[in-house]
Formats: structure tokens, sequence, C-alpha cells
């Protein structure tokens, strides 16, 4: 009868152990996927940080742009660099208002006779007078 | 078998130390999580849990051609916490200086000053409730830095004094707008104690192109004017926040968040106005402003076909960027004079009353009328006619619009009798709003024609005791542009939403018919001869193009007497007469003192700039003649041309 109790309190001082040691890992187990999930958030806040930051970058940088393209900075860089730039205006601008391809048609069969007369030999004929 | 471990009074021992150690540990967890559950909770909930609001981002202003007006960068409020300095870093306090541009003594005064004495201004730390709305862009940052506070105090101050009434200063401001990159630089100095606080800034990269259209945002981020204010709603986004947890340095711990409700970004909001026509209309009213030297100038610009404005500006005008510069005694440079005043349109009016007449049918452009006698009787009464600037004779229809003849227009006036006139001037779009969305639109003033003196009728036909917007004339001679309707003027082309979808987009809207397209056609053809040899304006002809246009001289009120040395003068027209493309405006007040004559005519100073304005929007806009004769170069090609 003693013998059968000590047994069994051996075996329950050995569940026991088993016991804790799993739940001991259980809860290791726990505290390092907890401080993954930590890891893992504080990685995903930096990285929304760092979109946050291009993003505030990519805004002063189109501001700065959208500055230097300014009519009047543009206006003073033609004048500073001496680039002669100048406003469009009408005396370049020919509206044409009839069919562009028998217009072109037309020039190029224009260009095209003038240069032919031009590469013909000039010949002249002597007439006799009887 | 072995006795083994297990003896009685081993057992017992151990039985007893579990059953100590195990009771003792549910004791102390009883005792926590029911006992002092309320007040650590208390504690725990007030020195951890933290709420993050997420500012969105105000959308964009943009130009019809997705040129960017007004857009939100951050900024910094750079400043210091003289307490967390370390005597190490004070030789880089120079470098510090230079950067930022701040003298090295004033960085000094404020590096060293740490308390503020009793009784000088201040204001609590522990203040939450600041008017400027701080933006947390970088949870890290964010969650780590104190927030700073109103702009308008320059320190934070802790909020119990010590034993001698002084209290600390926590943080001092050294610099407002510090860039994203200038703040960079500052980092890497690596002075601890100095660090900025982010708060959204909107910048309009075109400084003071379209202030008037575009309006500006305040410094505590409210719209104060403009489109700004008008579409405030789709502009400004809905704020997003988090719910999470801090650690006992304040820093956020991500791994708790809870409840996250992300920020939805601005609407972008996309305008009719052209940029380059826009810059072209302001370089026009510098242009008049050195010539002339006026006490205000608007133009408009707009496309006919669809009322949709092109270009508005008005002269003196302000730099959003810097509005809280303008003078208190200047603020009127603020208002948009297109829209927000009124003044007498003059002989640009004449087109309401001989529209009304052709249209009644009791004119042709060939009737005469006998434009050199002063008085007219009709009826029972007796009209005194007003008088005209050189003697005119027998005028036709065409000729009294093209000559800008006061009696044949007062006699048009007559023909069309009170209450057609009133209608006609209604339908064209005067004494009531057209509904423009920014500027403070006013009424103008057309009193109802029961309510008119006996020589009103002879009187309002050209342009007197009846007020008008820039923008209601510039948009009655849209009526005849636009084939007889009545437009809806328009500025807001389109919103679109984060991601650049279109969500709205805004169409051509009508008012309603004024005249029938026949009569608008007529009107056109007739409005061409004001620019032609014997008009008021040949200096508004652009060469190749058909014109149409009035001018308009009218003398301001002043002491409630008409001056003779104080005109506005105008010239409102649009063109290819047959094809109308644009419509502009030109509209100055008040410079005699500088016209050729000493008296402010609309031919000798808008019409000018009308045909400067013109002629640059006509290969910008591609405007293309309706009757433009052909030049030498391309008879010679046309077929059946003569060569």
């Amino acid at each position: 009868m003693q013998k059968n109790a000590q047994a069994f309190v051996n075996q329950l001082l050995v569940c026991l152990l088993v016991t804790m040691t799993f739940g001991g890992s259980i809860g290791l187990g726990t505290v390092w996927v907890r401080h993954q999930n930590s890891l893992t958030a504080k990685a995903n806040r930096d990285l929304a940080a760092r979109i946050a930051e291009t993003e505030r970058r990519s805004d002063e940088m189109t501001t700065l742009i959208q500055s230097e393209q300014r009519p009047d900075i543009l206006r003073r860089r033609n004048t500073e660099m001496r680039l002669g730039l100048v406003p469009m205006n009408e005396v370049d601008v020919i509206h044409v208002a009839e069919n562009v391809t028998d217009r072109l048609v037309e020039r190029a069969n224009r260009e095209l006779s003038n240069t032919d007369r031009a590469r013909t030999p000039f010949v002249s004929f002597k007439l006799a007078q009887r | 078998m072995s006795k083994g471990f297990a003896s009685s009074y081993r057992i017992l021992l151990l039985s007893t130390g579990l059953f100590v150690c195990f009771g003792g540990l549910a004791m102390r967890l009883v005792w926590l999580h029911v006992v002092d559950r309320d007040s650590l909770l208390k504690t725990i909930t007030k020195a951890r849990a933290q709420l993050i609001p997420e500012k969105a981002r105000r959308g964009d202003i943009r130009d019809a051609r997705g040129a960017i007006l007004a857009t939100s960068s951050s900024k910094l409020i750079l400043g210091v916490d003289p307490h967390a300095l370390r005597p190490q870093d004070e030789q880089k306090w120079p470098q510090l200086a230079a950067l930022i541009g701040v003298s090295e003594a004033e960085i000094s005064r404020i590096f060293r000053t740490k308390y503020r004495e009793p009784g000088a201004k201040g204001r609590a730390a522990a203040k939450a409730g600041s008017a400027v709305v701080q933006v947390k862009f970088a949870p890290v940052e964010a969650a780590e830095e104190p927030a700073a506070g109103d702009d308008d105090d320059d320190a934070d101050l802790d909020p119990t004094p010590d034993e001698k009434g002084r209290r600390a200063i926590r943080w001092a401001k050294l610099r407002e707008d510090v860039s994203e990159s200038l703040y960079l630089e500052v980092q890497k100095l690596a002075i601890k104690g100095v660090y900025g606080d982010r708060v959204y800034h909107r910048a309009y990269p075109n400084n003071q192109l379209a202030a008037h259209i575009i309006g500006y945002v305040n410094k505590q981020q409210e719209a104060a004017a403009g489109i700004e204010a008008n579409l405030d709603f789709f502009l400004r986004g809905q704020q997003g926040w988090r719910v999470g947890e801090r650690d006992g340095r304040g820093g956020e711990l991500p791994q708790f968040l809870t409840r996250q409700v992300p920020p939805s970004h601005g609407f972008s909001v996309m305008l009719s106005i052209d940029l380059i026509v826009q810059d072209i209309v302001e370089q026009e009213l510098a242009y008049i402003a050195d010539k002339f030297q006026p006490l205000k100038a608007s133009i408009i610009v707009s496309d006919p076909r669809t009322g949709f404005v092109l270009g508005m500006g008005n002269y003196p005008t302000f730099n959003p960027n810097e509005y809280n510069k303008v003078p208190r005694e200047e603020m009127a440079r603020m208002k948009n004079t297109a829209v927000a005043d009124i003044y007498e349109p003059g002989s640009v009016f004449k087109i309401v009353a001989a529209s009304g007449a052709l249209e009644e049918r009791l004119v042709t452009p060939a009737s005469t009328f006998d434009c050199s006698q002063d008085r007219l009787t009709r009826g029972a009464r007796n009209y005194k006619l007003p008088g005209e600037d050189h003697k005119m004779g027998t005028l036709t229809v065409s000729e009294i619009i093209s000559h800008s003849s006061n009696r044949g227009a007062a006699q048009l006036g007559l023909a069309l009798g009170e209450e057609r006139l009133e209608k006609y001037a209604r339908a064209f779009g005067f004494g009531t709003k057209l509904g423009f969305p920014v500027g403070g639109e006013v009424n103008g003033i057309l009193y109802p024609h029961k309510k008119w003196s006996g020589n009103d009728v002879v009187i309002i036909p050209m342009g007197h005791t009846v007020s008008a917007t820039v923008l209601q004339m510039h948009q009655a001679m849209s009526v005849v542009a636009a084939g007889g309707m009545l437009l809806r003027p328009q500025v807001i082309s389109q919103i679109r939403d984060a991601a650049n979808e279109v969500v709205y987009r805004y169409d051509r809207e009508e008012i309603g018919r004024a005249i029938s397209p026949e009569t608008a056609r007529t009107m056109a053809q007739m409005l061409t001869g004001v620019v032609k040899p014997g008009g008021t304006a040949v200096e508004a002809a652009i060469d190749g193009f058909d014109v149409a246009g009035k001018t308009g001289t009218s003398q301001k009120l002043i002491e409630g007497k008409y001056s003779k040395s104080h005109h506005i003068a105008s010239f409102v027209g649009f063109f290819p007469a047959g094809r109308p493309q644009v419509v502009i405006s030109v509209v100055v007040d008040d410079a005699d003192h500088r016209a050729p004559g000493g008296i402010a005519y609309g031919r000798t100073v808008a019409s000018p700039s009308f045909r400067r304005i013109a002629e640059r929007l006509i290969p910008i806009l591609n405007v293309q003649a309706d009757s433009r004769p052909a030049s030498a170069r391309l008879v010679a090609v046309v077929p059946g041309g003569h060569k």
C-alpha cells in the first residue's frame, strides 16, 4: 500500500515537472511570439515613418519644382542666361485652311518640277533663214 | 522498488511550500485583479493609453493643364528644450545659428534662458487644446516628441512654478517654416534638446498668380477665402486616428495598437484657370498699373461656349503665401474686385438695349435715329436725352453701337420701354448673382422698373443708374458670343480623389436664354464695327481676326455727382466674331491722371490691353479665324487660287 502511494507520488512529481517544463516552454514561446510581434509592429511603424518621410520629401520637392517653374522666374532665367527665348506669337503661325495632304503633294511636285527644270540642259535651235 | 524521493515528511514539506507559493501568488493576483483593479486600471489607462490623431493631407488645387496652384507640404517649427541641453553641444551652437539664419547671440539667449520669471508672458505646457493643429507624420517622432503649441507664443512653460515662482521653459521656439531638408541638416548636428514639430504648411508655388481665385489657408489651418474656402469640404479630407499605448518615455508601443482609422486625404480640385492665360492677364495688369497707376483694374478671360473662366485677375493683388503681411489699411487688395465691387458699366451696357430692340423686331441694324436732338417727346412725356462726346447726326442702329451714341441708345431704350428694358437687363444677368463660386459675388444694382425715375429709361441704356460687377458685364457680352444664352460663369472644372480619379465634373450650365441666336449673330456683326475705322476702338482690332466688342467710359459718382475727372474705362469684347472662342474684359478704374488727354477713355486705356491679351492668346488657345484672309503664300497653292 505504501509502495503504491510512493509510486503515485513519484509519478505525480514527474508529471508535475513535465507539466512545469511544458508550461514554461509554452510561456517562453508565447513571450518569444509576442516579442516577434512587437518587432514586426515596430518594423511596420518604421516603414510607415519612412514612407511618410518620403512623401514629405516628395511634396517638398514638387512644391520646389513648381515654384521654380513660375512664369516670372522662367522669364528672369531667360534674361539671366541669355537664352533668347520669346513667347509664341501669331506672326509665325500659318493657318492652313485646305487639305494638308494635297498641300504637301503640291509642294513636293512643285519642288520636283523646279529641280527637273534646273537639271534640263538648255537647248536652242537656230532656224535657217531662207 | 526503491523508496525514492518521496517520504511522508518531504511530501508534506513540499506540498506546504508549493501551497504557500501558489497561495501567495493567487492572493496577489486576486488583490491586483479584483481589489485594486479600478485604481490600477485608471493609472494604467492614464499613463499608457494614447489616442494619436493622423491629420489628412489637404488636397491640391491645380489649373486646367495640371500645374499646381496650391499644395500642402510639411514644415517644422524648430525649438529647444533648454533643460535638455548638454554642455558638450555648446560648440555646435554657432553652426546651428548659421544653419537656421538666427544670430549666435539670439541662439545663446534662448538656450540659456531656462526659466520664465513670474508675471512674464507664457503658456502652460500641459495646455493640450492648442489652436494649431499638430500633424503627426511620422509615428516614431510624433509619439516621442512633446506637443508644440500656439505659435503666437514662443515658449512652452512648466505648469507648476518652482519655490521662487518661476516656471521652467520646456520648449522655446527657434524658427518657423523650417523645411524638411534644412531640418535634416539640423538633425545631423545632434544637439540634444533641439527638435522640430511638424505642421502642414499650405504653399502657393505661383505666389500672387490667381490669388483672388485660389484664396488662402490661414495659420490656424482654416480656409479663409477663395476656392480654399468654397471647396474646403472636399479639400480638407478626413482626419484619422489610432488608439494604442506608450511606454514610460512616451514612445508609442505599436504592438499594443488596438484601433486604427486611417486618414482620408483631401480631394484635389482642378480649375478652368489656365496658368499661362492667367500669367498673361496679370502681366497686362502689371503693365496697366505701371503705365496708368489706376485705383484698381480687373481683367477676365473666358470661353463663351462653356462659361468657364480661363483667367481672372485684379490690381492690386496679394501673395497668398504672405497674406498676413498685407497691411491693415490695404486689406482691399485681398478682395476679388471683379465680382465683389460694382461700377456703372457705361456704354458697354448699350448692347442690352440694342439686343432687346432687335429681338423685339422694333428695329433692324439699318434703322435710323436722329441723334442730334437733345429732347424727345413720347406720348405725353418729354425726355431730356443725354449728351454726346461729340456731335452726332442721323445714325443707323449699327452706327449707334459703333459710334457709341448715348442719344441713340436712349432712343432704343425708349423704343423698348421700361418694362422690356428691365426684362432684357435681367435676362443678360444684371441685378442678380450669377453663381460664381468665389470672391463674395454681389448682386449689382438694377431697380425694378416701377421704381425708376422719369428719365431712367433714357439713361439706363447708356449704362448709368445701373451698377454691375465686372463679371456681370463680362457675362452679358458672353451672351452675344454664346448665341444668346446666358451661361453660369464657372471656375471649377473637376474634383478628383486622392487616387486622381474624377469624382465630380462641372459642365456648361445654362441660366437662361436672353436673346435668339439670330439676334446674337446680328449683334456680333454690329459689334465688329466698333473696332473698324470710324468705330470707337480701332485700337482693339487684331489683324486677320474679326473682333466684336464695346468700349465703355463711365464717370465715377463722387460725393453724389458725376465727376468729369474720374472715369472707369472698359472694353469688353470677343473674337473671332463669327465663331467666338474667347471673351475678354478689361476694366480700369480711375486712370485719368496718367491717361492721354487727362481722361481715361475705354478706347485709350482698355482697348489696347484687350488687343495685347488677345494677340498672345491666339497661339496659346489655338484660336482659328473664321474669315481669315489667306496670306499671299497660301493663295498660291490653293486650288483655283491666283498666282
